[in-house]
């Protein structure tokens, strides 16, 4: 390559309009991406007078508590979120239960009829939940737990599970089974070689469908919404929306609750984040 | 152990128990749904129900509405990304922080900032009619204008999922093999043609699987239209999903079975592309 001359008339060449034009659609597409998050958390620190002022500020000028704290903040945002918290943690735990085995046998068992239900699985995940929702609501009904975190647990066992049955299990099929048949030669009986075996070495991917199944449910609404009603039965995506009233809404306090609701999975996520992306590039399996 | 795990299969067969529990869970409420599409209220079968539904215009208009849907929240994602990826592609100080930074939205719950996007569409005290004002300009009735309002409902729903085909379309234009470029450069092509000739058929699958698997998601999306407009004002923003649901809110699960059960179709055709898709070669 020829040494390109420096100076003023090299800001007009091609290449330096390219990188500059490069330069505003990434600023621009930052701004996007980020400005609603940002907004969300600074509207968390503003009074409502800066709320409802005509002028928005991006960086509340009289920083205040006040929407984190009672009387603002309603007490009962503490126990919508402790009922995400359990309804969440819950139904993440069963799942990665009941795909630990599922995914074993799966990847284990030498039995051709097993392969259909695999299909089945992955029809499930990507069939929209929304759809089921009638079916699901009538169930719940049906057995009398209308009103009740355990019949939302339920429900999200059943609408998450096969995506966790089926992450877990593509990641057992890519251990090797020579582990498995060493140990069986042993003398271990199948329970030991899940337990001791197959689950640590699996461990990452568990962490993995925990995280996912965690997500999915804390971010889940329109069943909520249906199968709960009373005020200390609301996870807390039906609680903010609740409160959620037209003009007369406290916006203050829903963004402090968001803010706090949206922390969470991050919080979590970090403190997972290690074992997460070691499940994701392992496991070979795309997340969404 | 007992002797009873030491026989082949019957291990498995126990463990095997719950997964198939699930799969039986999940199907049930399928049934159920073309159950209640075929009866009324009272429990009588009978195809009025399904009559009633298809003779709603608001259902045939929010039908409709699912394949604009469509069209808009593709073209926002895939436009987006590509600029993105486009920019991003060559390494440069900061990149890295730029591409995590970036993937918050997708990582953030989606709930709160529905509400967020909410309040900044808010016609008195949101930040983006000032924004257009500041500048001079008047700015439309954001999501109280029904002719307006589902395009911004879509696009607040599209900014969350653009993250994620960001980072498709990085990988994906990142991954082609720098000498197709090169000889394509002494051919003397040029970067838009490039761009359609190279990158584009080599990322196509998955730009397809994206595109189908968001269109299904799509179909079934309520959450969106529900916080921002509650379908409003009137129904000029409800799609296929949100207004089924606001049936069933309502009281009239018949109704909505009816209208889930004339939307599985288009699920099921849209099922049938990705299952093609998928068996495409790389």
């Amino acid at each position: 390559m020829v040494e390109q001359p420096r100076g003023i008339r090299n800001l007009f060449k091609v290449e330096n309009i390219a990188k500059a034009l490069k330069a505003l659609y990434l600023i621009f597409y930052t701004t996007f991406m980020l400005f609603p998050i940002i907004w969300m958390v600074s509207g968390a620190f503003k009074t409502d007078a800066e709320i409802f002022s005509k002028t928005p500020t991006i960086i509340p000028v009289r920083p205040t508590l006040s929407n984190f704290l009672p009387p603002k903040m309603p007490t009962a945002m503490w126990r919508w979120l402790t009922n995400s918290l359990i309804v969440s943690v819950s139904s993440a735990s069963i799942c990665s239960l009941i795909g630990l085995f599922g995914g074993y046998a799966f990847s284990r068992a030498r039995i051709k009829k097993f392969k259909v239900f695999l299909n089945l699985l992955m029809i499930a995940y990507i069939f929209p939940p929304a759809f089921l929702i009638v079916g699901f609501t009538r169930l719940v009904n049906f057995f009398g737990l209308l009103d009740n975190l355990v019949g939302v647990i339920l429900v999200y066992v059943c609408l998450q599970g096969p995506y966790n049955i089926y992450l877990i299990y593509s990641y057992m099929a890519a251990i090797p089974r020579e582990l498995d048949d060493a140990a069986e030669i042993d003398g271990w009986s199948k329970t030991h070689v899940l337990f001791r075996l197959i689950l640590p070495l699996s461990l990452p991917v568990i962490v993995t469908a925990f995280m996912w199944t965690f997500m999915m449910t804390w971010n889940e609404l329109i069943y909520a919404l249906v199968l709960l009603n009373s005020p200390s039965n609301l996870t807390m995506n039906v609680g903010l929306s609740s409160l959620q009233a037209g003009d007369i809404s406290p916006y203050g306090v829903m963004f402090a609750g968001a803010t706090v609701y949206a922390s969470i999975p991050v919080v979590l996520f970090m403190f997972l984040q290690k074992y997460y992306i070691l499940g994701l590039t392992r496991g070979g399996v795309r997340t969404a | 152990m007992t002797s009873i795990f030491k026989r082949k299969h019957l291990f498995y067969y126990l463990a095997i128990i719950p997964s198939l529990v699930i799969i039986g869970l999940f199907i049930s409420p399928l049934i159920l749904t073309f159950y209640y599409a075929f009866t009324d209220i009272r429990g009588n079968i009978t195809l009025g129900t399904l009559n009633s539904v298809i003779a709603d215009p608001v259902f045939s208009a929010s039908y409709m509405r699912v394949i604009i849907y469509f069209i808009l929240n593709i073209l926002i994602k895939f436009l987006l990304a590509t600029g993105a990826a486009l920019c991003l592609r060559h390494p440069f100080k900061g990149r890295r922080i730029l591409s995590a930074l970036n993937f918050a939205p997708y990582a953030f719950p989606m709930i709160p900032l529905y509400f967020d996007w909410f309040l900044m569409y808010h016609p008195s005290w949101g930040v983006i009619p000032y924004m257009i004002r500041s500048l001079g300009l008047t700015p439309p009735n954001f999501l109280t204008d029904p002719n307006l309002a589902m395009y911004f409902v879509c696009i607040a729903h599209a900014w969350a999922a653009t993250p994620l085909w960001t980072m498709i379309m990085t990988c994906g234009i990142t991954s082609v093999p720098e000498e197709a470029y090169e000889s394509a450069k002494i051919d003397g092509a040029t970067p838009t043609r490039m761009f359609f000739k190279i990158t584009i058929p080599y990322i196509k699958k998955y730009l397809l699987m994206n595109a189908l698997l968001s269109c299904i998601w799509v179909t079934g999306e309520v959450t969106s239209v529900w916080l921002m407009t509650r379908g409003g004002p009137g129904t000029s923003s409800h799609i296929l999903a949100s207004y089924a649901y606001l049936q069933l809110y309502t009281g009239y699960y018949n109704k909505a079975a009816a209208m889930l059960t004339l939307g599985i179709p288009l699920v099921v055709f849209l099922m049938f592309l990705l299952s093609r898709v998928l068996a495409m070669e790389d």
